[in-house]
C-alpha cells in the first residue's frame, strides 16, 4: 500500500479529512502537532481545546483521538510552523501536568513542509509509529520538506507602502512574510512565528529598532536580522553592527538587491 | 449724546472694514504664497532627507509641568521621529503630580553628572539629569518649578546641538514634521533664526500610541470653533505674514530656533505669560538692532496636534493668559519700536498693527458695538446702521475664513471627507454668533487681570490621550 492509501485508512486521517482537504483546496497554511499519549478522553480533550483557545486566543482547533494508537492529533488553522511549534509547548506542558504524555510530540505545518496535506500527516504518522524521538521530545517533522523550502520573513517598518510592496514581492519570490508597524507589534510577531529574518526599520514608533533588535538577540534562534533605514548615519550603521545585525541598507534601496541579501544570508 | 454715539458708531464701522480689509490683505498674500509651498514640497524628498547627514541636529525642549497621563506617549512619539539626528530633552517643571517617576519608571532612566551642556542661561536650581543609555537620544531633567520659560532655558543650557525646538507636552507632532522644518531651515540656513509649524486640533482624531491614527473634526462645539479659528489663523494669516518678514509670533506649542541667537537675545524670559511672542519679538530687536540680515520663517505643513480646552472655562482662562501676554509684550516693546524705521517691517507694520488691531481690538469692537447699540435703541429708525455693523463682521469674518479653508484643501487635505468640509464651514458662520464675542471679552478680561498683576498661569487640565 502506498504511503498516502496507508494514511489514509488511517483514523487519525479520517476524523481530519473534511478539515485538511479544506486548508488545502484554500491554500491556507495549517499546523499539525501529534502527540503519544497513554490514554485520553473525549472531556480530557475539550479542556485540553479550551485552555488553548484561551491562553492563545484563537478559535480554529480540531483535536482528534485514536484510541487504537493512542496518539493524539490537533491541527491549528492559520499558523506556520514557527508557531506551530510556539503552540506546542503550551501543549506539551498541559499533557504533562495531566500526566498524559506518553511518547514524543510531533509537529509540523502544511504547505510549509510539503504541498499536501495527506502527505504531511501520513509522514508524521510514519514516524511517530516507527519509533522516532523519545518521550517528552518536541521534534520537528523534517519529512519532505518540499523542494522549495519557504523561509519565513518579518518585516518592520512603520511606512505602509513599503510593507505593502515589500510584502506582495517578497511573497511572489517564495518567502512567507509577516508584517509589523511598530516595535511591540513585531516583537509580539516574533515571538509567536520566529521567523527566519527580520527586516526591520530602526526608527519605529513605541519601542524602537534597536530595542526590537536587542530582544530578538536575546532568544537563541538564529534569526538574522537586516535593517532597512532611511537613516544614513555612520552611528546609526555602528550601532546596529555592534548590536549584530547581519546586513544594513539605506533607503532608497532596490527589492532586487535586498532580496538577494536576504537569499543569501538565509542559504 | 447720540450725536457723539453715532460719530463713534461710524468710527467702529470703519474701524471694522479697515482691519479686515488688512486681514484680508494678509490672506491674499497667504494664498499667494501657498502655490510656492505647494511645489516646494511636492518636489522635496521628505524620506530621503530623514536620513540624511547634512540635516542639522536639533535638541527638542518638552517643558513638563504636571503631565503625568500624557507625557509617555509624547516623548515615544517624539523618539520615533523620522529625523536623523536629534534628542528630547523633556524638563519636569516641580510637576507636582508623578510626571518624574511616570518617566523614570517607563524608560529606566538614572541620574547621571555627564550630560554635557552648557551652563549659557540662568534657571531656577536644576536637581538632577536623568538618561538612560538604551534610549541615547532622550535626557530628562528635573527641576524646581520655575514657568515655563525658565524650563525652556534649563533646556538650552543642556541641549547639545545648534537647533532647538520647543513642544508643548501636550502636543504631538506628525512623523515628518521636524524634517519639514528642517528642511525650510536649510534653504537658508545663515538667516533663519525661527520656523514656526502649524498647530492642528487634536480633539476628535483617533490616537494611538502617540500617532495619529485617523484624522477627524472635534465632535464638541468649542473644540470646532478653536479648530476653525486655528485654521484661519496659521493658514489666512502666518503665511502671509512671514512672507513679509513680519511675523511676531511662533507657536509656544511647536517652533524651531537657532539656538546660538536665542542665547544672545538672552533666552527665554520668565514670569509672565506670552513667552512664545516674547522671544520672536527679542529675536527681531537683537537682529534688527545688529543690522543682522534674518528671516522668521513659517512652514504650514509642519504639523502639531495639540489638545483644545473643550470647557469655557479653561478656555477662559487660556484667551485671558493670551490677553495678558500680548498686553504685557505690547507695552514693554512697544514704546521702542513703534514707529522708527529702524525696526523697519517691525516697527513700521507689525507693531502698530498688533497694537491697533489685536490688543486694542476688544475696545473699539466692543465699544462701537454698544455705541450703535446705544444709538439705535434712542432712534429705533436707525437700526439698519447696527446691522450693517454686525454684517460686516460676518461677511469679513466668512470671507476669510473660506480663503483658509480653501488654502486647507487644495494644500494639505487633512479632512477629506465633504461632510467635515461643509461642517467647517458651518462653524465659520456660527463663529460670531457668539464665540467671537466672548474671545473680545476674554482677552478685555485680560488686560484687566494685567492691570491687576495678577500673572498666574491659570488651570490647563488634560485629559490622557488614550481616552
Amino acid at each position: 500500500m502506498s504511503q498516502i492509501a496507508k494514511a489514509y485508512s488511517f483514523p487519525l486521517f479520517q476524523a481530519f479529512e473534511h478539515v485538511l482537504t479544506f486548508y488545502e483546496s484554500s491554500q491556507l497554511p495549517c499546523g499539525i502537532i501529534l502527540a503519544v499519549t497513554n490514554g485520553s478522553s473525549e472531556e480530557k480533550i475539550q479542556d485540553l481545546k479550551i485552555s488553548l483557545a484561551k491562553a492563545e486566543g484563537f478559535t480554529d482547533i480540531h483535536c482528534f483521538y485514536d484510541k487504537q494508537s493512542s496518539i493524539l492529533g490537533i491541527l491549528l488553522g492559520d499558523q506556520m510552523l514557527g508557531n506551530t511549534h510556539f503552540h506546542s509547548l503550551f501543549i506539551k506542558e498541559q499533557l504533562q501536568t495531566q500526566r498524559m504524555l506518553a511518547g514524543p510530540v510531533f509537529i509540523a505545518s502544511f504547505p510549509e513542509q510539503g504541498e499536501s496535506a495527506a502527505q504531511v500527516l501520513s509522514g508524521m504518522v510514519q514516524e511517530i509509529t516507527a519509533g522516532m524521538g523519545s518521550a517528552g521530545d518536541i521534534h520537528i517533522y523534517s519529512g519532505k520538506r518540499s523542494s522549495e523550502v519557504k523561509r519565513s520573513l518579518l518585516l518592520v517598518s512603520q511606512d505602509e507602502t513599503v510593507n505593502e510592496f515589500l510584502r506582495i514581492y517578497l511573497q511572489r519570490k517564495g518567502y512567507c512574510v509577516y508584517l509589523a508597524d511598530n516595535g511591540r507589534e513585531a516583537w509580539e510577531k516574533y515571538k509567536r512565528f520566529l521567523p527566519d529574518a527580520v527586516i526591520t526599520d530602526v526608527n519605529l514608533a513605541i519601542e524602537d529598532g534597536y530595542q526590537l533588535i536587542s530582544k530578538i538577540n536575546g532568544v537563541e534562534h538564529g534569526t538574522k536580522i537586516v535593517v532597512l533605514t532611511h537613516k544614513r548615519l555612520e552611528d546609526d550603521k555602528k550601532r546596529s553592527f555592534e548590536l549584530g545585525v547581519s546586513d544594513y541598507i539605506a533607503k532608497p534601496f532596490s527589492p532586487v538587491d535586498l532580496e538577494a541579501r536576504v537569499r543569501s544570508l538565509l542559504s | 449724546m447720540r450725536d457723539f454715539l453715532q460719530a463713534y458708531g461710524i468710527f467702529a464701522v470703519y474701524y471694522v472694514i479697515v482691519i479686515e480689509t488688512l486681514y484680508l490683505t494678509i490672506l491674499s498674500l497667504s494664498i499667494k504664497n501657498i502655490f510656492s509651498i505647494i511645489k516646494s514640497s511636492m518636489y522635496s524628498r521628505f524620506q530621503s532627507l530623514s536620513g540624511s547627514e547634512y540635516v542639522p541636529q536639533i535638541s527638542i525642549l518638552v517643558p513638563a509641568y504636571n503631565e503625568e497621563l500624557t507625557i509617555i506617549e509624547n516623548v515615544r512619539s517624539l523618539l520615533a521621529l523620522d529625523y536623523p539626528k536629534y534628542e528630547v530633552v523633556v524638563i519636569n517643571d516641580g510637576s507636582k503630580d508623578d510626571t518624574l517617576q511616570v518617566l523614570l519608571q517607563e524608560f529606566q532612566l538614572t541620574r547621571t553628572e555627564y550630560a554635557g551642556g552648557s551652563r549659557v542661561l540662568e534657571t531656577s536650581n536644576v536637581r538632577g539629569v536623568y538618561y538612560n543609555s538604551q534610549y541615547p537620544n532622550l535626557y530628562l531633567i528635573d527641576k524646581e518649578n520655575g514657568g515655563k520659560a525658565d524650563s525652556l532655558n534649563a533646556g538650552i543650557n543642556l541641549s547639545h546641538y545648534p537647533l532647538i525646538a520647543s513642544i508643548d507636552a501636550d502636543s504631538l507632532l506628525e512623523k515628518d514634521a521636524l524634517i519639514r522644518i528642517a528642511k525650510v531651515y536649510m534653504e537658508n540656513p545663515e538667516e533663519t533664526v525661527a520656523i514656526g509649524g502649524i498647530v492642528r486640533i487634536a480633539n476628535g482624531c483617533e490616537i494611538e500610541d502617540g500617532m495619529i491614527k485617523k484624522v477627524n473634526l472635534p465632535t464638541k462645539i468649542l473644540p470646532m470653533f478653536q479648530c476653525v479659528e486655528y485654521l484661519k489663523a496659521f493658514l489666512g494669516g502666518r503665511i502671509g505674514w512671514s512672507s513679509i518678514n513680519g511675523l511676531i509670533i511662533v507657536s509656544g506649542a511647536f517652533g524651531v530656533f537657532r539656538k546660538d541667537f536665542v542665547v544672545k537675545a538672552g533666552g527665554y524670559r520668565g514670569g509672565y505669560p506670552g513667552e512664545d511672542m516674547n522671544i520672536i519679538i527679542k529675536l527681531h530687536k537683537y537682529m534688527l538692532e545688529n543690522k543682522l540680515p534674518y528671516r522668521v520663517a513659517f512652514c504650514p505643513d509642519a504639523v502639531c496636534w495639540t489638545q483644545a480646552p473643550d470647557t469655557l472655562k479653561i478656555l477662559g482662562s487660556q484667551r485671558r493668559r493670551w490677553g495678558r501676554g500680548n498686553l504685557k509684550n505690547m507695552l514693554e516693546y512697544g514704546i521702542y519700536i513703534v514707529g522708527r524705521p529702524k525696526y523697519k517691517v517691525m516697527g513700521l507694520i507689525t507693531f502698530p498693527y498688533n497694537i491697533i488691531f489685536e490688543t486694542l481690538n476688544p475696545y473699539f469692537r466692543f465699544t462701537g458695538f454698544l455705541a450703535l447699540l446705544g444709538y439705535t435703541l434712542m432712534d429705533m429708525t436707525q437700526w439698519r446702521i447696527l446691522a450693517i455693523y454686525a454684517l460686516l463682521n460676518l461677511l469679513f469674518g466668512v470671507l476669510l475664513g473660506i480663503g483658509s479653508l480653501f488654502m486647507e484643501e487644495l494644500a494639505f487635505k487633512r479632512y477629506t471627507r465633504v461632510r467635515d468640509n461643509l461642517k467647517m464651514l458651518a462653524f465659520l458662520f456660527f463663529m460670531f454668533l457668539g464665540y467671537q464675542q466672548l474671545g473680545v471679552i476674554w482677552r478685555f478680561l485680560g488686560h484687566i487681570e494685567f492691570l491687576r498683576n495678577n500673572n498666574t498661569w491659570g488651570t490647563m487640565t488634560r485629559t490622557s490621550w488614550k481616552t
